[in-house]
């Protein structure tokens, strides 16, 4: 699997910045992203829920497809099993996310109040895929 | 980027330091503070502020000011309805009126056989942490009517002291809310999480007042050297963050059919007039109604804790309110402005309202000697009482903490969580952490020095010190 992502110092917050061949593989790295931040990535477990997002533009797609993972995981009280992606367009995103329920584990991550438009930048070009947001913990 | 000296204690970010300011940029900072921020991307953002359309005489930001998202954290920006002026969901922030409350007691430390429990019992009595619920489970339309009511709604559940809500900022609740603005995925995160703490930089810490500065706002307040007092650090929880979400999408729209452009995504904003700044305003007025009555439903839960731990009544502890402030919101404030009163949206983004005195926005009790304001310090060292004074600078507006200096992955890499815990334990302060391996983000070092921060808030005029108080006790999620 070509995606991955690292992690972008900030004096408060964290940002992602995650890469793929594709805007989808890079959009599966950066909720992979997520996830370990939050303590909430256990690969394999739970059971696949499909999602759509809407938004103004793909790098407002960016922040939209991860807030949505951040209200299933307060609401479901769930931890995440695996993302993928199958379409990003221009203003709409589908995809797929496993989601188990958390059932008390303690998980060692933080607390991620939301996806900020800071320095939000989706950047497709002959490399692959390149994706950047910036989380308020 | 460099600041410019003004005066004293307050530097210039000069027009033209990026493209499209319309007004300068003002810091407030000793020298040490200011050197430490040129260091910073903060500053850049003071000036990224300064484009906003319709903003009043200058983007100002407070000592404790550091790299934030959009507005630095510490920043203070007024912006006229009348010339255009916007609103903007990123100087508010995704904890909407997150802040701080202060409780004070009869009681010394002498008094306290049991400190160790104590804050066991505050521990346990205290939901907190990442996935924890609240004190109160609240139905639909119950979460409605706090977001309407502010502390009045847990009040007619019995829950709080009646005069709990004369000493909260906006006496508890802000009446221009509208609860029906907050969308349904909002109120489905707020309904289990009433009277929690949260996680990150909330705490709850049993202080000791250590010095007395000004003895009269002292006494005004009920504060004496050596009292035990509690204070805690939370918001709106998951429905604050949802309400800002929801309606940075819904701004950013709107800005581009207004032909707005910004710096920043993050300062996405829309023009006072337009429909959506209208409903954004209601939501986030209706989103710190809810951080109000979090913070009153947890002093609660502190009172109930001081009966359960030390067998008497809280009320013959005398555990009061002292205050309540905010330090994320925006409100429409009357100021004066080139000699005229106008009516302006004010953004504090990390800071807090400081209303000086003969105001009426302030308890009667406290209007001889200015509105308090509660400054928490980093996480086991000294936090502040000031109070607002009669010059209203920076619209009327303080700090609101210590300001971040380092970054969590650098705070990690100096010292783990134990080590730090064992550090602060060892300082004599009780330590009651739900996930020590994250502490060390939050330690001290990863602060700016509170007492330099407050110094240049009194050196500017924006507040005045009249106690200090250290920790004896932290409870964390």
């Amino acid at each position: 699997m070509s995606r991955s992502y690292e992690l972008l110092e900030h004096t408060a917050d964290v940002g992602i910045l995650a890469r793929g061949e594709t805007c989808e593989e890079a959009f599966e790295a950066a909720a992979e992203g997520l996830a370990e931040i939050l303590g909430a990535w256990f690969p394999g477990e739970g059971e696949e829920r499909e999602l759509r997002i809407e938004a103004a533009d793909v790098d407002a797609l960016l922040a939209a497809w991860l807030d949505e993972l951040l209200y299933l995981a307060e609401a479901a009280d769930a931890v995440f099993g695996d993302f993928h992606v199958d379409r990003v367009g221009q203003r709409e995103l589908s995809g797929r996310a496993r989601l188990a329920p958390r059932a008390g584990r303690e998980l060692d991550g933080q607390h991620v109040k939301a996806a900020t438009y800071h320095r939000l930048r989706v950047a497709e070009g002959e490399g692959g895929c390149e994706a950047r947001v910036y989380l308020d913990v | 980027m460099q600041l410019e000296p003004l005066e004293a204690f307050a530097w210039r970010v000069p027009i033209g330091t990026v493209p499209g300011m319309r007004v300068p940029g003002v810091v407030f900072a000793t020298d040490e503070l200011a050197r430490a921020i040129e260091g910073d991307n903060a500053i850049e953002q003071v000036a990224n502020v300064a484009t906003l359309p319709g903003i009043v005489e200058a983007s100002y930001a407070m000592p404790d000011i550091h790299w934030g998202y959009g507005f630095p954290i510490g920043g203070v920006a007024a912006t006229d309805p009348e010339r255009g002026g916007v609103i903007s969901p990123g100087g508010v922030g995704f904890d909407i009126a997150c802040g701080v409350r202060l409780l004070r007691s009869e009681l010394t430390l002498e008094e306290i056989d049991d400190l160790r429990g104590l804050v066991a019992t505050l521990g346990a009595q205290v939901p907190r942490g990442v996935g924890e619920g609240g004190r109160v489970r609240l139905s639909r339309s119950e979460t409605e009517k706090v977001l309407a009511e502010g502390v009045r709604y847990p009040l007619s559940q019995g829950i709080g002291w009646p005069e709990d809500e004369e000493f909260c900022e906006d006496f508890g609740v802000l009446q221009e809310a509208l609860p029906g603005e907050v969308s349904d995925r909002a109120i489905d995160r707020g309904m289990p999480q009433l009277g929690s703490l949260g996680a990150g930089n909330h705490f709850l810490e049993v202080q000791v007042v250590d010095e007395v500065i000004d003895e009269h706002a002292a006494n005004v307040m009920g504060l004496f050297r050596g009292q035990v007092c509690v204070m805690l650090h939370s918001g709106s929880r998951g429905l604050g963050h949802q309400v800002c979400t929801d309606f940075l999408k819904l701004v950013d729209a709107a800005m581009r059919e207004e032909g707005i452009e910004v710096p920043d995504r993050q300062l996405a904003c829309v023009p006072l007039g337009h429909e959506v700044a209208h409903r954004y305003l209601g939501a986030m007025h209706a989103a710190a109604n809810f951080a109000r009555a979090n913070r009153h439903v947890l002093a609660h839960a502190v009172r109930e804790a001081f009966e359960s731990a030390l067998g008497r009544s809280a009320r013959e502890m005398g555990l009061h309110l002292v205050y309540d402030v905010a330090h994320n919101l925006a409100k429409m404030e009357e100021h004066e402005v080139g000699g005229e009163r106008r009516r302006l949206c004010v953004h504090r983004k990390g800071a807090t309202r400081a209303f000086g005195p003969g105001s009426e926005e302030i308890p009667g009790l406290y209007r001889e000697i200015g509105q308090p304001v509660i400054i928490p310090g980093s996480m086991g060292t000294a936090s502040f009482v000031l109070v607002g004074t009669d010059e209203p600078t920076a619209f009327a507006s303080t700090c609101h903490g210590a300001g971040r200096a380092m970054s969590r992955t650098q705070a990690k890499k100096r010292m783990s969580g134990s080590e730090l815990v064992k550090q602060l334990e060892g300082e004599g302060i009780v330590m009651a952490a739900s996930k020590p391996r994250l502490l060390a983000e939050e330690a001290p070092y990863a602060y700016k020095d509170v007492s330099q921060v407050v110094d240049a808030c009194e050196g500017a005029g924006l507040s005045r010190k009249v106690a200090r108080l250290r920790p004896v006790g932290v409870v964390k999620g």
